[in-house]
């Protein structure tokens, strides 16, 4: 009987146990994030027009711009960045987390409070973040914004529909479309960056790859080496690429957010128009250092005075000045890669010129056939090339770059040396002195 | 007299005194006589709560052992247990492998942690105070003991006191209600005896919002006694499901306003959910014979079988944002400039919910992950699943009323698999089994296989993942001891001799060491022995002195053996038994109005193991320091002290003070968990660091009043100081040195992290009354217990770690600052019992 009790006890205990655990209770899912009901009373286009070149800017009223993502961190291409676009611009929006594109999937619609938020340049782009970093205070820098102002900024207000790529030409592509959605048609990657990784997964380096317009022009695809398609090869044949534009200094850029965006199906393009044999901007090489880049040749005849590279408004350039050197002659030699002209025809040069504090030192632009490259230019025979060099900015810096114009390079023929020849001083009663400063930017030679 | 000895019921002062092994069932007018019953209540009330910061607190921190307040036999721990364990308090400064209990002689401490997995018969306090103690190297009957203390649990039905009881127990702490009931039969004629109780808790919010807690458990024991044989089986477990708490940094404190603040829940659809939980039910069951061969030898057997699981939960994310709100990206402190840091301020301050996390915002991301709603958020059980099969036999030889000798011999086999799975998808309708560490291993690769097995596995609700991993562990063990009484001496030796042998398996072939990972990996062998002996001198029935020494070698814990088991079966490579060094003499006053007790012990222990695994800042990776030739030494002295003053006061007192160092410097290596090398090796500059996780100076002060026989009241303080954080191995070593910056000394970032010393209130009182008398002699009682914790609302750390993350290059400590577990103020128990 004893036996029984226990028995019953024991088991509607254990019975007692299972109903209690049962009791433990699933958790219902959320209702569904239906996205909020604020209203944009901006647009992106009215940042582009109300930011002033060079400066950071801090958004004081509560403008609320609205627009649809882009692109985003999804495959590590981009980072920490989302780009939002709405009907009259876009731009890149610096984030400072990992993931985003959890929270923001391309083709969401976010609003955005800019209430407490920094635009800026980045590269001549322009760019909002979270705050400055002005702690070198000649380099003030964008910061992302904070993960945990998040919620306090971006409000998603559900998908919508991805805005359509535009269409557009070499010629078209210009500062109004920084950080839209393009679609390049009729491009491929020129012959040397085919069949290459996109980005440097091994060394985690960002890697560029030329693509060329069938018609002519280059744009420069940039893929980071956290990139998840990194390791992926170029594709040989031609088609379309769709991709985020943006320039950097002077250079046309294209990210891509990940391989589909290349449709290269076509052959290879018939070659028509002039083809780039040579382009050189500056902008890889550190600022602030004496100029050298391989193949160039950087002579100080005398005055031992060397073009340096350096930077303004985030645009590298080749300088040269006699300021500061006391010498009484200062001839400077900046010597480009040796060219071959056999191989290709009507060739052209083209660069820029900027001058500060002009004072009549000289800048020519020469071109040698014997010049042996062995570092004496002075032995060779140099010919003056006809080319509008920037002049007359007495007082400080000129305003604007001066363009050489086309200079036709179709007369010489075999391997030829070009040049640029600095010729100042720097002493005696300040009236005699010529120091003026020359930079020299984006050298280019094309062909037909 | 006797009042004092009712007193006593409760501290049990007299520390040789066996308990009988049959409780005397005493019918006197007034119950309060029989001190099981003081005990008893004693017993529940003190013992749930102690062992409640181990249920519930991160996996972080080691576990601390509670000490032997069972009502235990020595009266040092009898005052300080319930005062001391809210710092973690371990007697002696040993750590956990040094504590030992058992059940019917079958050691519980488990082979892959060496901890006691108190849980597993948690809740059953009614019938689980039936123990034995032996503290220190005192000598004990049944096992050899060990150098902290040691407990012997029996759960015989015959063995417990016959009582129909109902308990309910009213709380503010992390549960709130308990019920209770309890039945022991008395033997009946034919030898049969039974036992049941059964136990449930439960509670929901309190001092901490998002607490929650289940707990069911039960208890069956049936013996038969037949000639000079006990036949016994007891059947028991515990099924508990509770959250844990996590330990905080001061900013995060400050920032929530409370120290209660806790990072582990959120609101899903408006309702508390809380994503750090763990689930405990390890039934076992045993089968014990007690046979008396021999007016002289008597021999005791037992079988054990269990098998449970036991599991805690974690979020886990992929490709997605850390959803933890106390990620430090998150806080102000982590922004170097003023204004975004008094952004991110204000921001959290006007936004509290931002400190919480954002369950409907986690359902959200995995419903619009991608078309087929791959998940980037989960809600993984980290599950430990183990099976156990244990066998001991003891012969009890007592040759002559002066020697007793006893032989032992144990085999434990146990088998513990460990792995991932999947609890909550969140919303998302699959994952896929990669490991996203591995990703930036070697792009397109396999490394980001967890099981090479079966590649790019899709899995759901149930599957397991991550890891899969199997430790094949057994220990056989022969033992011998005696004890010789003399009329003014005791000499007490034993011996003991170990075998161990583990073994891992993998299930998962891992793709970063895909030809470690997979199968058997070579097993090893450890052979160990311990010694033991003793000497009391018996002044008069009063004074007692004593002094015993052991030298004692373990093998290292498999936990410290294998450097990263859930993905390989790579070892450290300076394998080493550990072995300790003990010796502890003492005094022992036993007289009727004063009782003192003093124990001053010194303890050397070299060539202990660790590995610690953590998430590297430095290498963007989760990273393994393999320890070895850790040395310890620890020197003390324990007081204690109870005084009657008149009536029914007593003044108690007890100190501890130690010191507890580390000895040397031990040797590291650290290897990350995918890369197969390794990358750093050294020393740990600690020489001379204090052993951490423990107050090192430990007063208690009480006062007691009992009066008539049915009413006590106590009042204590206790002064708690000397202790520090468990510390950071990255901030005490030569690289971290040396790439401080020139403006820092080194000795600002390897100085240990100390804890303000705390000073805590207690008090408890209990009341009986008889409610109905029957004609037999048995009666009615109700009893009500009350214990109130922290009088003084105090929100005290009660331990903590410095973060295992570092600021390398900028050698700021500050940069992560320390974690604490705070104790959240006063806390009250009530507990109403019926009795008959």
């Amino acid at each position: 009987m004893k036996w029984v009790v226990i028995t019953k006890i024991f088991f509607l205990s254990i019975l007692l146990g299972i109903l209690l655990n049962a009791c433990i209770k699933k958790y219902d899912a959320p209702p569904i994030y239906s996205g909020t009901n604020l209203k944009a009373n901006s647009s992106i286009k009215s940042l582009y027009d109300s930011h002033i070149i060079g400066n950071n800017e801090k958004f004081v009223d509560n403008e609320i711009i609205t627009g649809i993502v882009t692109a985003n961190d999804a495959n590590d291409n981009f980072y920490k960045t989302i780009v939002l676009q709405d009907s009259t611009a876009a731009i890149s929006i610096r984030m400072d987390g990992f993931g985003l594109s959890a929270n923001y999937p391309v083709g969401m619609r976010l609003m955005v409070k800019l209430n407490g938020m920094w635009m800026g340049e980045y590269g001549g782009m322009l760019q909002l973040g979270g705050g400055v970093d002005r702690s070198d205070p000649l380099f003030t820098e964008l910061v992302p914004v904070p993960a945990a102002l998040f919620s306090k900024h971006f409000l998603s207000a559900g998908m919508d529909i991805l805005p359509t790529p535009l269409e557009v030409s070499y010629n078209q592509l210009q500062d109004s479309l920084h950080s839209r959605l393009v679609k390049l048609n009729n491009i491929e990657f020129a012959v040397n960056d085919t069949a290459k990784s996109f980005g440097d997964a091994i060394n985690k380096l960002t890697t560029s790859h030329s693509l060329k317009y069938c018609g002519g022009g280059t744009v420069y695809l940039r893929t980071s080496g956290f990139a998840s398609f990194a390791s992926a090869k170029t594709p040989r044949g031609s088609g379309s690429i769709t991709g985020i534009y943006s320039e950097f200094g002077s250079q046309r850029q294209l990210m891509i957010r990940d391989t589909s965006d290349v449709e290269f199906t076509q052959s290879r393009c018939v070659y028509n128009g002039p083809s780039v044999l040579f382009y050189e901007d500056f902008e890889q090489y550190a600022a602030n250092q004496l100029l050298a880049i391989s193949q160039w040749t950087n002579i100080a005849e005398s005055g031992k005075q060397f073009y340096q590279i350096q930077s303004f408004q985030n645009n590298r350039v080749a300088s040269i000045t006699a300021l500061g050197t006391n010498e009484t002659a200062v001839v400077s030699w900046l010597i480009l890669p040796a060219l071959q002209l056999n191989n290709s025809t009507g060739e052209q040069l083209s660069f820029l010129t900027r001058d500060a504090f002009d004072n009549g030192a000289g800048l020519q632009i020469l071109l040698s056939n014997n010049y042996d490259g062995k570092g004496e230019p002075w032995k060779a025979k140099w010919s003056s090339l006809n080319a509008t060099i920037a002049k007359g900015a007495i007082g400080g810096i000129s305003s604007v770059f001066t363009k050489s114009g086309n200079i036709n390079l179709s007369n010489y023929a075999g391997l030829v040396h070009i040049a640029f020849k600095y010729t100042g001083s720097d002493s005696g009663p300040l009236a005699s002195r010529k120091n003026t400063n020359y930079w020299v930017d984006d050298v280019k030679i094309t062909a037909q | 007299m006797r009042i004092l000895f009712f007193f006593f019921g409760l501290i049990q002062a007299a520390a040789f005194a066996q308990l009988p092994t049959k409780p005397i069932l005493l019918k006197s007018k007034n119950q309060w006589v029989d001190s099981n019953l003081d005990k008893d209540g004693w017993k529940y009330f003190q013992d749930q709560y102690t062992n409640e910061s181990t249920l519930t607190e991160g996996d972080e921190e080691v576990p601390f052992i509670p000490s032997l307040l069972q009502s235990g036999k020595d009266l040092f721990s009898a005052l300080t247990g319930f005062s001391f364990s809210i710092r973690r308090f371990r007697m002696k400064g040993l750590s956990n492998r040094y504590f030992s209990q058992s059940i019917h002689e079958i050691s519980m401490n488990q082979l892959s942690d060496g901890n006691i997995p108190w849980a597993n018969w948690g809740g059953l306090n009614e019938v689980t105070s039936n123990n034995q103690y032996a503290t220190g190297l005192k000598d004990n009957e049944f096992q050899f003991g060990a150098l902290g203390n040691a407990v012997f649990m029996q759960l015989n039905a015959s063995k417990l006191f016959p009582q129909t009881t109902v308990t309910l127990n009213l709380s503010n702490r992390n549960y709130h209600q308990r019920i209770a009931f309890t039945k022991v039969w008395s033997e009946s004629k034919n030898g049969w005896s039974f036992a049941s109780s059964i136990a449930y808790k439960q509670g929901v919010g309190g001092q901490l919002k998002a607490n929650e807690f289940k707990g069911f458990s039960y208890f069956l024991s049936i013996d038969k006694r037949l000639r000079n044989h006990l036949f016994s089986l007891v059947l028991l477990g515990n099924s508990q499901m509770n959250t844990r708490t996590a330990a905080i940094t001061e900013e995060l404190a400050g920032l929530a306003a409370s120290k209660q603040y806790q990072p582990g829940w959120g609101l899903q659809a408006n309702k508390i959910r809380n994503a750090n939980w763990q689930f405990n039910h390890q039934p076992m069951i045993l089968f014990s014979h007690e046979y008396n061969l021999h007016e002289k030898i008597k021999q005791i057997s037992t079988l054990l079988l269990s098998s449970g699981e036991k599991y805690t939960t974690a979020l886990d994310w992929y490709n997605a944002a850390d959803p933890r709100p106390d990620y430090y990206r998150y806080l102000p402190s982590f922004f170097t400039d003023s204004l975004l840091a008094q952004d991110v301020l204000s921001q959290i301050q006007l936004n509290p919910s931002q400190l919480q996390i954002n369950w409907d915002h986690l359902y959200w991301i995995n419903q619009n992950s991608s078309s087929d709603k791959r998940a980037r958020y989960l809600l993984e059980d980290r599950v430990e699943r183990n099976k156990k099969i244990a066998l001991n036999t003891r012969y009890r030889i007592q040759l002559n009323n002066r020697l007793l000798i006893s032989f032992q011999g144990q085999y434990r086999k146990e088998v513990y698999t460990y792995f991932k799975r999947i609890n909550d998808l969140l919303g998302a309708k699959y994952s896929i089994n990669w490991n996203q560490f591995a990703e930036d291993n070697l792009p397109n690769s396999t490394a980001i296989q967890n099981d090479l097995n079966h590649p790019n596995q899709i899995i759901r609700v149930g599957d397991s993942f991550g890891y899969h991993y199997a430790m094949h562990l057994s220990q056989w063990l022969i033992m011998s001891q005696a004890v010789y009484t003399m009329p003014k001496f005791d000499l007490n030796a034993a011996i003991e001799y170990t075998s161990t042998y583990y073994q891992r398996e993998g299930k998962y072939r891992n793709g970063v060491f895909p030809q470690n990972s997979f199968g058997l990996s070579e097993p090893n062998y450890f052979n160990n022995g311990q010694i033991k002996m003793g000497i009391t001198y018996k002044l008069n029935g009063r004074n007692y002195y004593y002094f015993r020494t052991a030298f004692s070698s373990k093998p290292p814990l498999v936990n410290d053996l294998y450097i990263s088991p859930r993905i390989n079966s790579l070892k450290q490579l300076d394998i080493s038994n550990e072995w300790a060094f003990m010796v502890e003499a003492g005094y022992i006053l036993n007289a009727p109005k004063l009782k003192i007790t003093a124990n001053a012990y010194w303890i050397r222990i070299n060539n202990a193991m660790d590995v610690m695994s953590f998430y590297h800042d430095g290498y963007r990776n989760l990273v393994n320091y393999n320890i070895s030739n850790i040395g310890t030494q620890m020197m003390g002295l324990e007081w204690s002290m109870a005084y009657t003053l008149f009536g029914g006061v007593t003044f108690n007192a007890a100190m501890s003070v130690g010191k507890y160092v580390y000895h040397n410097r031990p040797n590291y290596s650290v290897m990350a968990d995918n890369e197969p090398y390794i990358s750093e090796k050294g020393v740990l500059y600690i020489d001379q660091f204090p052993i951490t996780g423990l107050p090192h100076l430990a007063i208690y002060n009480g006062l007691a009043y009992r009066s008539n026989s049915n009413l006590f009241l106590n009042l204590s303080s206790s002064y708690m100081g000397n202790q520090w954080l468990s510390f950071n191995p990255i901030r005490r070593t030569y690289d971290a040195a040396q790439n401080l910056p020139i403006h820092l000394d080194a000795e600002q970032i390897a100085r240990p992290s100390s804890l303000p010393n705390a000073f805590i209130l207690d008090f408890s009182a209990g009341y009986s009354c008889r409610i109905k008398k029957f004609k037999d002699g048995s009666a009615y009682y109700l009893q009500f217990f009350l214990g109130v914790n922290n009088l003084l609302n105090q929100s005290i750390i009660t331990g903590g770690y410095e973060q295992l993350r570092f600021d390398i290059p900028g050698g700021d400590i500050n940069k992560f600052p320390n974690k604490y577990y705070y104790s959240p103020g006063t806390l009250y128990s009530l507990s109403i019992k019926t009795k008959l």
